[in-house]
């Protein structure tokens, strides 16, 4: 590696071709009438936020041409990044060019091959549109075109070209010859002769910078308006893979969520410091444990809209509603029963019905999806009048994101004399869910979709519908008595938990919901929508991406299923995969929703309240730039 | 580059329609996987002798779904429907060059594989 002052970056050497990454800060910020760079902005500085996404890059160093506010830039970087090289530049008063030209001298002297510029007032800037033009700049470096003539790599956006942008070493002449106020762009124009590659990015955002106070602060609104409720430290497999992969983007918490902090603490402390069996034991430690479990209840409950008489902890959400059909469902209907099912709903909302239909031979009918994908309302009414015992309904949709109006659906299911069963699983934790106010008479939720931990889950229910649910299995902690002639069951919830159960996955469980109260459900819902229609609209500008259910903004929570044209679901994730994005592909446990929305299967990207813009946008440039042809070939090379 | 030796669906019943009339015997066997939606059905034609002198396969496959059923059928048409049964994921993997499968691509690779265990029933 070459021997220069500026700051190494970690070694994330991006193969070949050496590029020294240059934030440009030394201008005067006159319409600002302070310094722009230093001053407050979204929590940080724009300087600061300017330099952490160059060196999280992969540029080989970094340096921060400084001028007008030297001072006030030093200190500020000494604190957030020590050790962070910032060149003064003496002539920031001739103009712009005096930086570009500092910057290029450096590179030149320091031996790099290539200069990326970028402006510290751009804060939509991110680590990642630095590194596609550094990977373009590898890719083209080679090429005849990068050898014979001065060649440098732009930004662009339809047909916006501007910073970041990559200059090869063959630029760094011209742009030591530039002259006054004027910037690289200058040198785009034909008479230069310059090898112009471009990178497009899909963000309207991008070029945004500010140079007046109104600006500012409509800039910083806007900032503020993108950041996910949650940020990654907060979960520890995201930082712990992000360090890793830089890529790296979890877009699959409707599968499984990052498990946060305060949920893996609470089980650990169970685990480390209260761990002992429940409701058995006399001695202090057993009754502590039987405490936080009960207690972990009674919160839980709470955080639902009830309290603990309405909580029965399971294994998850399968095990809840398992238990509402054929606990429920077993005891209290008899043959030729209608029951509504949920065309969109999760396979284990559908087959433990089909299942207790065929040990009693219930009248199943699926409802159906409108046009938008979601649920048939106007035929949901027209099957009401068939009598319905039950109606089994998906709050969120788990393959469009669509959510129905649960309170509206359980009323009318009410009003038909039906009893309601609601998957929330989609919906618990990405948005208030107040179970009591829905009405639902049973609910069913899964921990790990929450931040919580796996193993764990809860069937929500009435009381009264409790009294008429038989358990689905027996032995100890369930019942109040066994004799050789028989049993006396305990009362509910306890009825339905039999064995021991996953004691510290319930306390992690209430801890998630601790946890998820503290950072807003309200604020989570609004920023599932924002990257769900985010993805929406850059989508809407990639031939051959089809979303699965209605391309109208506004609708989905925090997931949206997709295909494109051409390539098997499977093989698109596995490409993403490869630029270390992480979703899901196949039918999601939902071949009914699937089959009604004229899919065999799809990719589906899921978000949680740590989930950025930047992602969205990563994942959005990713399908850009899938290959089709190539991307099978992979799969035969495996 | 493995022979294709998919068809699409239409192509596959006029197949097996021009099969029949020519007097082979004709087996068929599909497969699902409910996970991924992976697809396949696959037909052999077979003669007097009981060998196996045309086969194609068609559905919603994924590369590798895709892979292993060219693998199967062309296994099929070069030693036989028994030979062709017997094949395994890695028969697979070492035919088509892939390395390893990785424990999730697993039931792409079988899928077809279980499809022509099925023509033996």
């Amino acid at each position: 590696m070459a021997e220069y002052g500026a700051m190494e970056n970690g070694g994330r050497n991006c193969g070949s071709v050496k590029v020294l990454a240059a934030v440009l800060g030394a201008g005067s910020s006159t319409r600002m009438g302070r310094s722009k760079l230093t001053a407050p902005f979204a929590g940080t500085t724009l300087i600061e936020r300017a330099v952490g996404a160059a060196l999280s890059s992969c540029a080989d160093a970094v340096v921060v041409i400084s001028g007008a506010y030297q001072g006030e830039m030093s200190s500020t970087l000494a604190k957030s990044h020590p050790g962070a090289v910032v060149l003064e530049n003496p002539r920031w008063r001739s103009g712009q060019s005096s930086s570009v030209r500092l910057a290029a001298e450096y590179a030149q002297q320091s031996g790099f091959d290539a200069l990326l510029l970028f402006a510290g007032d751009q804060p939509f800037v991110e680590r990642w549109h630095l590194d596609r033009l550094i990977q373009a700049a590898r890719s083209i470096a080679s090429s005849a075109e990068a050898r014979s003539a001065p060649t440098a790599v732009l930004s662009s956006r339809g047909r916006r070209r501007g910073n970041p942008c990559l200059f090869f070493s063959s630029c760094f002449a011209l742009l030591q010859g530039l002259a006054g106020d004027e910037g690289a762009r200058s040198l785009f124009g034909p008479e230069h002769g310059l090898n112009q590659a471009e990178v497009a990015f899909g963000n309207d955002e991008l070029f945004l910078d500010a140079d007046t106070p109104e600006e500012f602060v409509e800039l910083e609104k806007r900032y503020e308006r993108r950041r996910s409720p949650a940020p990654e430290s907060d979960f520890p497999l995201l930082e712990e893979r992000g360090s890793a992969c830089p890529g790296f983007s979890f877009l699959d918490s409707a599968a499984s969520s990052c498990a946060a902090k305060g949920p893996l603490d609470a089980v650990r402390d169970f685990e480390t410091k209260r761990r002992a069996n429940i409701h058995r034991g006399i001695y202090p430690l057993s009754e502590e444990a039987t405490e936080a479990y009960e207690e972990a209840r009674a919160k839980v409950g709470r955080f639902f809209g009830g309290d603990a008489r309405n909580v029965v902890f399971t294994h998850g959400a399968t095990e809840a509603l398992n238990m509402a059909a054929l606990g429920w469902g077993g005891n209290a209907l008899r043959e030729g029963d209608v029951v509504l099912l949920d065309t969109a709903a999760h396979h284990s909302a559908i087959v433990p019905w089909q299942m207790l239909s065929e040990r009693i031979g219930l009248k199943l009918e699926f409802i159906g999806l409108d046009a938008s994908g979601a649920l048939d309302m106007e035929r949901y009414r027209r099957l009401l009048e068939c009598d319905p015992r039950a109606v089994v309904l998906t709050h969120v949709s788990n393959v469009t994101g669509l959510a129905c109006d649960a309170k509206g659906a359980v009323a009318l299911a009410h009003a038909a004399g039906a009893c309601a069963v609601l998957d929330c699983a989609q919906s618990a934790g990405h948005m208030p869910v107040d179970l009591a106010d829905i009405d639902a008479d049973f609910a069913a939720v899964s921990a790990h979709k929450m931040h919580g931990p796996f193993g764990v889950g809860m069937l929500w229910g009435k009381e009264e519908r409790f009294e008429r649910m038989l358990p689905l299995l027996g032995g100890g902690g369930m019942i109040a008595r066994v004799t050789e002639d028989g049993y006396v069951l305990s009362p509910p919830p306890r009825r339905f938990e039999a064995g021991t159960p996953n004691v510290s996955g319930a306390i992690g469980f209430a801890a998630s919901c601790d946890y998820l109260a503290e950072v807003g459900l309200e604020s989570i819902e609004r920023h599932g929508r924002a990257l769900s229609d985010r993805f929406v609209r850059g989508a809407s500008e990639i031939r051959g991406i089809s979303l699965l259910g209605t391309d109208a903004q506004g609708k989905r929570n925090s997931l949206v299923s997709f295909n494109v044209e051409g390539m098997h679901p499977h093989d698109v994730a596995e490409a993403l995969a490869e630029s270390g994005i992480c979703v899901r592909a196949g039918t999601h446990c939902a071949m009914p929703a699937h089959a009604a929305l004229g899919a065999r299967a799809s990719v589906r990207a899921s978000f949680a309240a740590h989930t950025s813009c930047v992602e969205v946008d990563m994942l959005l440039d990713a399908l850009r730039r899938l290959d089709a042809p190539s991307a099978s070939a992979r799969g035969l090379r495996g | 580059m493995m022979e294709s030796h998919r068809k699409s669906e239409g192509e596959m019943q006029e197949a097996v329609a021009r099969w029949k009339r020519a007097g082979l015997a004709v087996r068929v066997s599909d497969g699902l996987n409910a996970l991924c939606g992976d697809e396949v059905s696959m037909a052999l034609a077979i003669d007097g002798r009981g060998a196996v002198v045309a086969a194609c396969w068609s559905g919603f496959a994924c590369s590798l779904c895709a892979l292993s059923c060219d693998c199967a059928v062309g296994a099929a048409l070069e030693g036989g429907l028994h030979e062709a049964a017997e094949l395994t994921v890695e028969n697979v993997a070492r035919r088509a060059n892939l390395g390893e499968v990785s424990r999730s691509r697993r039931g792409c690779v079988e899928l077809p594989l279980n499809v022509m265990k099925g023509m033996l029933e």
